[in-house]
Order: structure tokens, then C-alpha cells, then sequence
């Protein structure tokens, strides 16, 4: 019967057609914008929380089951942390960390579950090397400037403090994100990590070392050369070239990105026009403080490489692993002869071994630097505090030896 | 082998039913979880008054008809139940309504199945039936309303009642009956016959015309192309079945074709709907939101649904009513879309077997009627859905929210167990059309 076969050919052409949206075209549509699916998806992830080394909770998830919330209980821990947000995107280790807080897995029992029983994503805890009491009273102490500090303990690199102000509020910032985004103060820039600055005469103990170990310089003036702090190297301009110094820049690493899971500044270019301004640091090298955190922390390792470190342990199935990359075996930055020399003649403030400088930063105003390392004698933990816009180290050296202070204790 | 046994011993009818209820059953379990993360008294009532309706409905058929189809209505009570989830699903604020409407649905049925042998009433009056129908058209024409305010005013209200009916939706059935009786008695004149050749093609060209008129003014007064063309594509199955002229059939189709064009230019709504049928994607967020919307609920149901209530088809404007099998297509996926699909075919094909074994012209042509009408209204909105067709306004009889349509079409497969209640015993009526 003609009709009849016609009627069913017509119903077979419906099920064609679901074939090829439901199979045929299927990434298509779930890939357009438009499709509240993406979202809908995205605001059930049970998103893992981040911890920090005693296991307080930094950020964590709110909300109902079908609108989760990230809510972020110390706002302070903002510089490492960073944000998550479904109109701004990600910073910082929720960045750094995306697939493993959000659950994003290949094995094929979860992804059965997921999408057979319509489950949500969940992943996993993940806990920092922070300490929230440290960054807790570098905050507090640096409250209302433009600063940055980080601490780190030795040899581990493990990062216990990461201050960069101002800083912002997480919890707010889809309300807030177009404010902090023209703000002229930068906060939603990590100084620490991405923080560009001169070096200035900070870089001096490090030139020190390297000229120490190439035999350009006598251990016997070195107690000299940091004396009073205002001393430079000038002596160096005759017997270095360029490359010398570009050399003993790459050694320490200042010509390198550190290897941490947030973003980090792209590594300055170490081309050289004017050699004495260079030795200085008033040249084109800019450093960030993290970087110049872990050349002073390898004066404290007899001249080894010390790995900064951000993320200690992912939790899976209930049980902490530990997160670390490969490890590469590098040569030490400078010979431990070298490191311990210059170590154990930088200035003395109590029981740290430290440096403090200011460096210009534009016309009328300085930037000042201080780093520490403690205790001197075998130092466990060294600190770099950069404040801007300071005519002094004062604060900056005051800061970087009270964290000191409560880190040892 | 005990249940190989039972299985041996119920018969086909029941088992479907079974099968029916079970899915039911698990559906609402399902979705009162889902929706309470509890047991729910609401959903174990509404399963119970199911399954009360489908007893009766089962239980009342063998008795009034005990020769008739034995497959049309565990169909028919499965795509209810399914629908009516639906409705909790998508529009909870109506599931009672439905609920009730279920209820008078199986209760039309079995009037329909009850009346007289013959249908003497239906098949002697067919231009009162049609009168009828147009004085209905008429009224609602002067007293029509919305029950939701505005659009188009396709309704009657009740007096006294916060009831409402579609007038267009019982002139389906009427319509039905008027050319059953019609084509029962011109058989003669169309079919091969000494007349034939006096009257050249008149006898063709005369109730096409006259039948493409009434469309057309079905077309203007609703705005739109899915009624008007489904009353039309059923005449001209009829037609077709009546004088097997496959021309006037392909002059019936370009009529239409000609109906489309003028709806295009004339009506908005009916622009929109072509226009996003034929390229929606520029348009994805205003004027083919809906379209677009329906075919990302299909894409991420894929092969087996997000599960009920687990999709997200209420992102589909007015989703209950004409974008239902969107919502199953997403929730129950590949497989319960062909499901649906298959009981629409099974549905159609009964028809025309019940068409094919009638005793007289008038059983034949009204079954052979109602398997196109439903077929044909399930195609159009399942391809409309699917982006296969343009978007109509049909719903997807026995499964979208709306009343009127589930009480036509409940009475439509009442008529169908009627007219299968005394069939030719395994003889084909007409070999082949």
C-alpha cells in the first residue's frame, strides 16, 4: 500500500534527521557558545579545594548542587590562590591547577559514571606549601602600599608567604573585575611572580659571588664591598666584559622563568649597552622578587639550585601524593667556596644574613629591595621584600625580618 | 522456563501493557527522586491513577470490542503516560489538568468504541458533520480567546468553567468523518467508472480546488502552516486512495507549495518560521532561538538521554506543548525518540491495516483517514522539532500538553477500534491502494 509505505518513509527521514543532529553534528552543537549546556555543566563541578600547609581552607565550593559557588574564606591568599570565575576565568593555582581542582579525568569508569548517571565533575583537593599566618602578617605589614614579599624555606623551596598588594577580594571580583582592571595599581597583577623591577644594587652579592669564583675579585675586599651598602662594583668594569655579566646573570637565574605552576613574567632579554650601569642593575635587566628570592636562597645552599615550590600534594581517593614535577639535576649557580663567602659577609641584622638597597624607579621616586636569609649561619628560610615608591629600605627591611622572625619561631 | 511459561500465556496486548506500565512506573519514580530526592506521594497517585485508567481502558475495550486491535491502545496509554511526566517534567503548574484530560481522553475512547456498528450517525450526515464543524470554526472566529493573553485567540471557554477547548482540534475529526462520507459515496465517479471519461477531469479538479480553498482560509485565519497543511495533506491521502490519480496528487502538492509562498510573504510568524528553518544560526539568539535551542536538547541527548529531568529542555520556550519530543529526544535520548517514533508507525500502520480489511468504504476510508491524520500530525512536529520540516504548530498527539488534542485523538482511536471490531476476516478489501 502506497500511503503507507509513504507514512513510514516520512517518520524514517525524523529519525535520519535525529541521527545527524545527535550523533553527526553533535560536537558542533555542544561546542557553541550559546548552548546554556556548557554553563550549566560548568556551574555543578564540585570543584576541589585549595589548601593551605596546615591544611586551613583557602578557597572552597559553595552554593546549591546545581549552582556552585567559589567562595575564598582568607582573601589574603588571593596573590597565590588566584580566582575562579565563569565570566573572568581563572588565575593562579586555580588556574595552574584547572584540570586537577575540576575533576578532569580520562579514565573510563568516571566518565561512564558522569555521563550515564549524569553525575557532575568533582576533583581534587589540592594543598599549597603556605603558610596563612605568614602571609597573614606579611599582608598586615605591608598594608597600603604597593609591595611584594615572598618567603621561602631552604633547601625544599617550598613558598610560604606570597604578598603582592594591593591586592583584591575574590569573593567579589565578578562585581568589582572592571574597577581592578583599570586600576592604575595594578592588583590583579601578582608582583611577586610578575612584578617587573630593577634590580639596583641587590644584584650586587650575586655579581660578587661570580666574580669571586672567575678570581676577579679577592675574598679579601669582599667584607669591603658591602660595606655600608653603598659601595658598588665599579672595580669589575675594568676586568668584565658584557658577556662576563650576562653570564654570571644567567647563573642565578635572572635570565630564566622560574619553574612554578602560576604565571610568571617573561625573563628579561640580558642584552647590555652600558656595562657600568648594568653592574648597578640600573640597565635592562629587570628581575622579579621571586627570582631574586631564589638566588639568595642558593647563597644559603653552598651554591645549589633551589626549586621553588607552590603545590605540595594533590588528594586522591582520600590520600595525599605528593605533587612535584621531574626533577633536573642542574650545576650549581656558583661554587659553594664562593656562596658561603658571600654569604657570610653580607651585613648582619641580628641573626640574618641580609641586604637592603634602594634603586631609582622613575623620576622622584625609588623602589626599595631587601632580602634576608635565616639563620645566617645555616640559613632555613629567606625572604625578599620589594616596596615601591620608598625613598628607604626601612620598611622593606623591617617586614622581611619580623617574617623572618616568625618563620624561625 | 516458568517465565518462559508466562510469557507464553499472556498474550501480546498484555504484555504490552506491561511494558507500558513498567516504563511508566519507572519514569515517575524517576523523576519524583530527581525532582523531591524523596519518595513522593504525588508521583505514586498519579502512577496509580494511570494505571486505574489503563485497566478500565484495557478491561472496557475487551468487553466493547472484542475483536478490535489489540495493539492500539497499550500504545496510545503509554505515549499518555509518557507525556503526562512530560508535563510534570516541564510544566508542573498543568500536570492535574493533563492528568484530568488523560482521564476524559480514555473515556472518549471507549464512547467511540461503544457507538453503533456502522457509525450510521457519523457516516450518513457528512455535510452536517462538516457544517457543523465550520459553525464551531465560526463561533470561535467571534468568541474566540487565549488562555494565556495574547496570540492567536484559538480557543473557547467553558462557561462557568476554567476550561478551555480548541475548536480546530474536534474539527480534525470532523473533517475526518466528512471525507470518509464523502469519498464513500464518490468512489464511483473517481474511481474507474463509464462516467469517467464524460467528465473529464472536473471530478478531480473541482474538490481539490474547493478543499484548497478551505485550507487556505484555515491558513489565514490561524497564521499558520501546520494545521491548514495537515488538513490538506490529508484530503489529498484520501484523494489519492479514493481515485489513485498519483497527478492531481503532484497538483495537490504544488498547490500547497503555492500556499507556502503566499504564507511567507504574508505572515510574519510564518516567514519566521521558514526563514529559521532555512538558515537559524545568524539568528541562534533572537528570532530561530527556539529552533536552535530544540537541536542542542537534541545533540546532548545523544544515544541515551540525559535521564528524566537531568537535561535541560526547559531552555525551550513553551517546551511542553510544541517542543515535547525535544524534551524526550534530550532526556531519553536516541532510544526513547525511536521509541516514540515506532509507536507512531505501529499507530499508522494499523490504521491502514484496519483501512485495508474494512467491510464497507466508509470504515475504510476513515480508518485509512485517521492513521494519516495522526501520522502526519506526529511528522510534522517531530520534523519540525528535528529542523527536518519548518516549525508547525501541531502538537505531538497523546504526548504534548493540551487537551483538545488528546480528547480528538483519543476519540479518533476510539473510532479505529470500532471500525477493527468486525473486520473481513483476513481478506484484503482492495489489493493495492
Amino acid at each position: 500500500m502506497v500511503l503507507n509505505v509513504a507514512m513510514l518513509a516520512l517518520l524514517g527521514l525524523v529519525v535520519l534527521s535525529l541521527v545527524y543532529w545527535s550523533a553527526v553534528r553533535v560536537t558542533f552543537l555542544a561546542d557553541r557558545e550559546d548552548n546554556p549546556r556548557g554553563v550549566e555543566a560548568e556551574l555543578r563541578i564540585r570543584r576541589g579545594r585549595i589548601l593551605d600547609a596546615n591544611e586551613v581552607v583557602l578557597a572552597q565550593n559553595g552554593g546549591t548542587p546545581e549552582r556552585q559557588v567559589r567562595e575564598y574564606p582568607l582573601p589574603i591568599a588571593e596573590p597565590a590562590v588566584g580566582y575562579y570565575s565563569l565570566r573572568y576565568g581563572t588565575a593562579g593555582v586555580e588556574e595552574a591547577l584547572d584540570p586537577i581542582l575540576r575533576g578532569t579525568t580520562s579514565d573510563p569508569a568516571i566518565l561512564f559514571a558522569r555521563e550515564v548517571f549524569n553525575q557532575p565533575a568533582s576533583g581534587a583537593d589540592v594543598r599549597l606549601t603556605l603558610d596563612i599566618t605568614l602571609q597573614a602578617n606579611a599582608t598586615r605589614l605591608l598594608e597600603g602600599r604597593r609591595a611584594a614579599a615572598v618567603l621561602l624555606s631552604i633547601p625544599d623551596g617550598a613558598i610560604r608567604a606570597m604578598v603582592s598588594l594591593p591586592s583584591f577580594d575574590p569573593n567579589v571580583l565578578e562585581e568589582t573585575f572592571d574597577l581592578l582592571a583599570g586600576d592604575a595599581a595594578a592588583p590583579l597583577l601578582n608582583r611577586v611572580t610578575q612584578g617587573v623591577y630593577q634590580p639596583g644594587l641587590v644584584l650586587q652579592p650575586f655579581l660578587a659571588a661570580a666574580a669571586l669564583e672567575a678570581g676577579d675579585l679577592r675574598p679579601a675586599d669582599l667584607p669591603a664591598v658591602f660595606d655600608g651598602q653603598t659601595f658598588d662594583l665599579v672595580s669589575l668594569e675594568g676586568e668584565w666584559t658584557a658577556a662576563d655579566f650576562t653570564a654570571a646573570v644567567t647563573d642565578f637565574g635572572f635570565l630564566s622563568a622560574p619553574e612554578i605552576p602560576i604565571p610568571v613574567g617573561a625573563p628579561a632579554s640580558g642584552t647590555v649597552e652600558d656595562l657600568g650601569l648594568a653592574l648597578r642593575g640600573e640597565e635592562n635587566l629587570t628581575v622579579t622578587p621571586l627570582q631574586v628570592a631564589l638566588a639568595a636562597a642558593s647563597l644559603g645552599t653552598q651554591g645549589q639550585h633551589v626549586k621553588p615550590q607552590l603545590v605540595s600534594g594533590v588528594r586522591q581517593d582520600g590520600r595525599w601524593q605528593a605533587y612535584r614535577r621531574q626533577q633536573v639535576v642542574e650545576a650549581p649557580r656558583v661554587s659553594g667556596e664562593a656562596a658561603a663567602r658571600v654569604l657570610s659577609a653580607l651585613p648582619r641584622g641580628g641573626s640574618v644574613a641580609e641586604y637592603a638597597s634602594t634603586v631609582s624607579a622613575g623620576p622622584n621616586t625609588s623602589d626599595s629591595w631587601y632580602f634576608g636569609l635565616a639563620p645566617a649561619s645555616s640559613p632555613r628560610f629567606v625572604v625578599v621584600v620589594v616596596v615601591e615608591g620608598a625613598a628607604s629600605p626601612e620598611v622593606a627591611q623591617n617586614t622581611g625580618r619580623r617574617l623572618l622572625d616568625i618563620a624561625l619561631n | 522456563m516458568i517465565l518462559r511459561q508466562m510469557v507464553h500465556r499472556l498474550s501480546w496486548p498484555v504484555l504490552l501493557l506491561v511494558l507500558a506500565a513498567g516504563f511508566v512506573f519507572v519514569s515517575g519514580l524517576s523523576l519524583g527522586l530527581v525532582e523531591t530526592a524523596a519518595f513522593s506521594w504525588e508521583f505514586a497517585i498519579l502512577s496509580g491513577i494511570w494505571l486505574g485508567l489503563a485497566l478500565a481502558g484495557f478491561f472496557g475495550l475487551r468487553w466493547l470490542c472484542p475483536d478490535g486491535d489489540p495493539l492500539l491502545f497499550p500504545i496510545v496509554i503509554l505515549l499518555m503516560g509518557w507525556g503526562l511526566w512530560l508535563v510534570e517534567r516541564l510544566a508542573p503548574n498543568f500536570t492535574w489538568r493533563q492528568m484530568i484530560w488523560i482521564g476524559v481522553g480514555v473515556a472518549a475512547m471507549l464512547g467511540a468504541a461503544a457507538l453503533p456498528t456502522r457509525l450510521s450517525a457519523l457516516r450518513l450526515y457528512p455535510y452536517t458533520w462538516l457544517l457543523g464543524g465550520l459553525l464551531l470554526l465560526a463561533a470561535t472566529l467571534i468568541f474566540g480567546v487565549n488562555p494565556s493573553g495574547g496570540g492567536a485567540r484559538l480557543w473557547l471557554k467553558f462557561p462557568f468553567l476554567n476550561v478551555y477547548f480548541q475548536p480546530s482540534e474536534l474539527l480534525k475529526l470532523l473533517f475526518l468523518i466528512f471525507l470518509a462520507g464523502y469519498f464513500s459515496r464518490r468512489e464511483s465517479l473517481l474511481g474507474i467508472s463509464p462516467q469517467r471519461g464524460r467528465l473529464g477531469p472536473l471530478p478531480y479538479i473541482a474538490p481539490l480546488l474547493l478543499m484548497w480553498g478551505f485550507c487556505m482560509g484555515l491558513l489565514v485565519w490561524q497564521r499558520d502552516l501546520g494545521a491548514a497543511a495537515l488538513f490538506f495533506l490529508v484530503f489529498l491521502a484520501l484523494f489519492y486512495l479514493a481515485s489513485g490519480e498519483k497527478v492531481y496528487v503532484g497538483i495537490g502538492l504544488l498547490l500547497l507549495l503555492v500556499a507556502s509562498v503566499f504564507a511567507y510573504f504574508a505572515f510574519d510568524l510564518v516567514a519566521l518560521r521558514i526563514d529559521a528553518w532555512l538558515n537559524p544560526w545568524p539568528e541562534a539568539g533572537n528570532r530561530a532561538y527556539q529552533i536552535v535551542q530544540s537541536l542542542y536538547a537534541i545533540g546532548a541527548g545523544g544515544m541515551f538521554g540525559e535521564g528524566i529531568g537531568q537535561g535541560f529542555p526547559v531552555y525551550i520556550p513553551v517546551v511542553h506543548s510544541d517542543f515535547a519530543f525535544a524534551a524526550i529526544a534530550e532526556e531519553w535520548g536516541m532510544i526513547g525518540s525511536l521509541v516514540v517514533i515506532l509507536c507512531f508507525a505501529a499507530l499508522t500502520y494499523r490504521a491502514f491495516r484496519i483501512a485495508l480489511l474494512a467491510r464497507w468504504p466508509f470504515d475504510m476510508y476513515l480508518a485509512a483517514g485517521i492513521g494519516v491524520m495522526l501520522g502526519m500530525q506526529a511528522f510534522l512536529i517531530m520534523g519540525g522539532v528535528a529542523r527536518l520540516l519548518p516549525l508547525t504548530g501541531v502538537t505531538l498527539p497523546f504526548v504534548s500538553y493540551g487537551g483538545s488534542s488528546l480528547l480528538v485523538s483519543c476519540a479518533m482511536i476510539g473510532l479505529l477500534l470500532n471500525l477493527s471490531n468486525h473486520l473481513e476476516e483476513g481478506e484484503l478489501r482492495r489489493g493495492d491502494s
